[in-house]
């Protein structure tokens, strides 16, 4: 089967690795000495932030602009990719 | 359109030589002697006419195979479009499939860990006889430069940069449609502005500050140059009836460029590396949301926040 059948495979979360991220940051917070903090610093309670993520473009997955020299520009179309990108 | 190339490759008794400098990494190829080389008018810019004394960053041979199959163990990512990684020990495969050539690949290339050494071979049923090839043909030139970068060298992302002529370095940041290369053409007018890529850009940090490199890679605007310049601000394209910058907090600058950014997503090591490093920069300068619309008045709210 060709690959471009197969779906993609699941990677490592990337937002599990933002949350151990940020577990790891906190206890390195509460490991400072208290008189290592700066007493103006307002507290931010951690948050989380949803971004806009285009898959297809994030892997390389869709069809750049074409015109080089090879097999895949010489017939960029529809036929394998399913959405174009600049 | 691409063109023969003749006068960017170097022809030996078996091999054609050619390198190419993109984002700071000379990338070597070795041809095999049959094989005709072509490349895009806007990859000559990147040319070396000189082969660096101490070999390439990224060295890789080229040659031809009659037949190419996929390796038997399940691919560590396949990317849902024209190409499948295998990782082992040794170090990972990249397979290049599409049904417009068959069902075999139709290139294979195989790079050491460190992506300093690569194998590549082209299925010689799936190019055209006597047709001129361009073996880094998207997405290979591409993935070689993210993974290459993901090692803890700077990160690539989807964006316009260009320097201004007091030397201020913008970086627009933007999924395809955001108004990437509608911005290059606005600033395409200005006099004193250098342009360096209108969709693909690479960040990478030199003495402590970040700096941003064109590409091949270019957007509708067509904007490829070999040159870099230091990044001092960065913008998050949004298009809209009229011009607007609204401050962005770095943690969500940092999470929106990471969103922009090309990386090897089934790496853990790679996307800790990214993170950290889009971090970095959004640490280093400023970060706004920038509503435009595409009038000349975009360029002058730029320039105006500046002051």
């Amino acid at each position: 089967m060709p690959a471009v059948d197969v779906p993609p495979v699941a990677a490592p979360p990337v937002e599990r690795i933002l949350v151990e991220r940020a577990k790891k940051d906190a206890r390195a917070m509460n490991d400072r000495p208290k008189n290592d903090r700066n007493p103006k610093a307002p507290y931010q309670r951690p948050q989380v932030v949803r971004v806009s993520l285009r898959p297809e473009e994030a892997v390389l997955g869709h069809c750049k602009i074409s015109g080089q020299a090879g097999p895949v520009s010489a017939s960029c179309t529809t036929l394998h990719c399913r959405t174009f990108g600049s | 359109m691409a063109l023969a190339v003749t006068a960017l490759t170097t022809k030996l008794d078996e091999a054609t030589r050619f390198v190419l400098q993109i984002g700071g990494f000379s990338i070597g190829l070795w041809c095999t002697g049959d094989m005709g080389v072509a490349v895009d008018p806007e990859h000559r810019p990147f040319f070396l006419p000189s082969i660096p004394a101490h070999g390439c960053d990224i060295e890789m041979d080229v040659s031809w195979a009659e037949t190419l199959e996929l390796p038997e163990k399940t691919a560590d990512f396949a990317s849902g479009g024209l190409w499948s990684a295998y990782v082992f020990p040794s170090g990972t495969q990249f397979y290049f499939s599409s049904p417009a050539t068959g069902s075999q690949p139709y290139k294979a290339v195989w790079f050491d860990p460190e992506f300093a050494r690569g194998h590549m071979v082209l299925n010689r049923s799936s190019f055209a006889p006597d047709a001129p090839i361009y073996p880094l043909e998207y997405p290979l030139d591409e993935l070689a430069m993210m993974h290459r970068l993901a090692l803890g060298e700077g990160i690539e992302v989807h964006a316009l940069g260009l320097a201004d002529e007091d030397g201020s370095g913008y970086l627009f940041l933007g999924h395809s449609g955001a108004g990437k290369s509608t911005t290059a053409r606005l600033w395409k007018q200005q006099r004193g502005v250098k342009l360096l890529s209108d969709d693909r850009i690479i960040l990478r940090e030199q003495n402590g500050k970040i700096l941003m490199c064109g590409t091949p890679w270019h957007g509708d605007a067509g904007v490829a140059s070999p040159d870099c310049a230091p990044l001092t601000a960065i913008f998050l394209l949004e298009q809209a009836p009229v011009d607007e910058l609204i401050p962005l907090p770095q943690t969500k600058a940092a999470a929106e460029l990471f969103a922009r950014a090309f990386v090897p997503h089934y790496s853990k090591s790679a996307i800790d590396f990214s993170l950290d490093f889009a971090d970095q920069v959004t640490r280093s300068v400023p970060n706004s949301i920038f509503r435009f619309a595409p009038t000349p008045g975009a360029v002058e709210v730029i320039r105006h926040a500046r002051v």
